[in-house]
């Protein structure tokens, strides 16, 4: 059986596309990092899994690496890249990190309805072209798109082709070429492509060097020396540097495919709810206005109501009770305590639920 | 000192410097795009100066004024 899995940005729509394929109802919350493990379900005698919203594959957060040792370890048949396209650059900065990993990638560029909104255009062929990932167009939450969608899964599991690496700049590329040709690349474990491992000896990536047996001692001093250039070429730590010719990639992919048609319109309600000097002033007014409308308007009327109803209920009781000559004591326990304790206490849950129904 | 990117104020437009913060900030704000030379625009500020909106590589990020003060301008 294959597996396909499903990588992107947090709040880009997997777990919606998830559900979609599945038909399981996992909680989709509005906003970022709400799968936090990873899911699965079937569609199509395809296993699909559901991994935890990423913005890189760093070896820091648990969900980073979780995603990451999944795809490593697991070695799903496909990596579904489900991409905001309203968000185009930044998540081709995950792309890029995806796109080493020597699996076959899907590019799913999802929210194509909210794209027309925001007047951006993404030529796809040219994207496809750029990345060496098959692209496909879809609307995960209005269902749009999931026939073509069926199709690429299909044709790209067939093909069975890992995408282009993103090429950085020459001088990162001659050193990466240098790492690879040592013996010791050939120790990393099965499924990690080389290029990748020698980016991670770059970056001293803790967790790929925790996996591997110790550096032996000149290969060190070389990779020693390797990162000092580096430093010294870019002013900062390999790390950043790799970080920096990541997004350098992506700018430029992310330039020749996309065009903006206009500028969103910026004003908005949000301008004032959530601008700095107007925020508090009308959540007093907003606040104000409840309180009015709940105790004021609709908690004037039927709290009159109710007191009519128990001052009424009351005086009848004491004129029944009176003439039938029960003892003052026990009418009083009657009228004054439990009538009247009754009545203004519901009067009050009245008037507190219509606040805060309002 | 160089400028950092909490003393902006809204509508102010900078170019990214380095990162002066532990590996894990630095990369993390790294990965949300604040690379040397990207554009960053403050978009809004909280009611009370914090937390701070930024707009960068064509969205938007929320910021604390902690981890503003880290990214350094030019």
């Amino acid at each position: 059986m294959q597996t396909i899995a499903l990588i992107g940005n947090p709040n880009c729509g997997k777990t919606t596309l998830f559900n979609e394929l599945t038909g399981i109802t996992a909680y989709v919350g509005n906003w970022p990092g709400v799968t936090v493990e990873k899911k699965e379900g079937m569609w199509n005698n395809i296993k699909v899994l559901d991994l935890p919203g990423v913005y890189s594959l760093s070896p820091y957060s648990p969900e980073e690496k979780l995603s990451r040792r999944y795809i490593l370890d697991e070695q799903p048949d496909l990596i579904v890249d489900v991409i905001d396209a309203t968000n185009l650059e930044r998540s081709l900065y995950l792309t890029s990190q995806l796109a080493e990993l020597g699996r076959s990638v899907l590019l799913v560029l999802n929210m194509q309805d909210l794209l027309e909104r925001e007047g951006i255009v993404i030529d796809t062929k040219r994207l496809s072209l750029m990345t060496g990932c098959p692209v496909v167009s879809i609307s995960a939450s209005k269902g749009i798109g999931l026939e073509s969608f069926k199709k690429e899964v299909e044709h790209a599991l067939k093909e069975n082709k890992a995408p282009a690496c993103p090429l950085f700049s020459n001088y990162v590329e001659n050193l990466l070429t240098t790492i690879i040709e040592d013996d010791y690349l050939h120790l990393i474990p099965s499924g990690r492509p080389q290029r990748w491992a020698a980016i991670k000896l770059l970056e001293e990536d803790e967790l790929f060097l925790s996996s591997m047996p110790p550096i032996p001692e000149a290969f060190a001093e070389f990779l020693h020396q390797a990162k000092t250039n580096l430093r010294l070429h870019f002013e900062d730590d390999p790390e950043a540097i790799i970080i920096d010719q990541r997004y350098k990639v992506a700018e430029h992919i992310a330039k020749h495919c996309q065009t903006k048609k206009f500028q969103k319109k910026r004003f908005n309600f949000d301008t004032i709810a959530t601008s700095r000097f107007g925020a508090i002033p009308l959540f007093i007014a907003i606040m104000g206005a409840v309180f009015y409308l709940s105790i004021g308007l609709v908690g004037g009327y039927t709290t009159g109501i109710l007191e009519n109803f128990f001052a009424y209920l009351g005086s009848n009781l004491s004129i029944l009770l009176d003439s039938l000559g029960v003892f003052p004591l026990l009418s009083g326990i009657l009228i004054d305590g439990i009538i009247a304790g009754v009545g203004s206490v519901l009067t009050l849950c009245l008037n507190s639920s219509s606040f805060s129904s309002c | 000192m160089a400028k950092t990117m909490d003393e902006l104020t809204v509508g102010q437009r900078a170019e990214v410097g380095a990162i002066k913060a532990p590996k894990q900030l630095k990369r993390r704000l790294m990965d949300m795009g604040f690379t040397k030379g990207v554009d960053v625009e403050v978009v809004k500020m909280a009611p009370m100066g914090d937390p701070m909106e930024v707009a960068l590589r064509g969205y938007n990020l929320c910021l604390r004024k902690a981890e503003a003060r880290v990214i350094e301008l030019r």
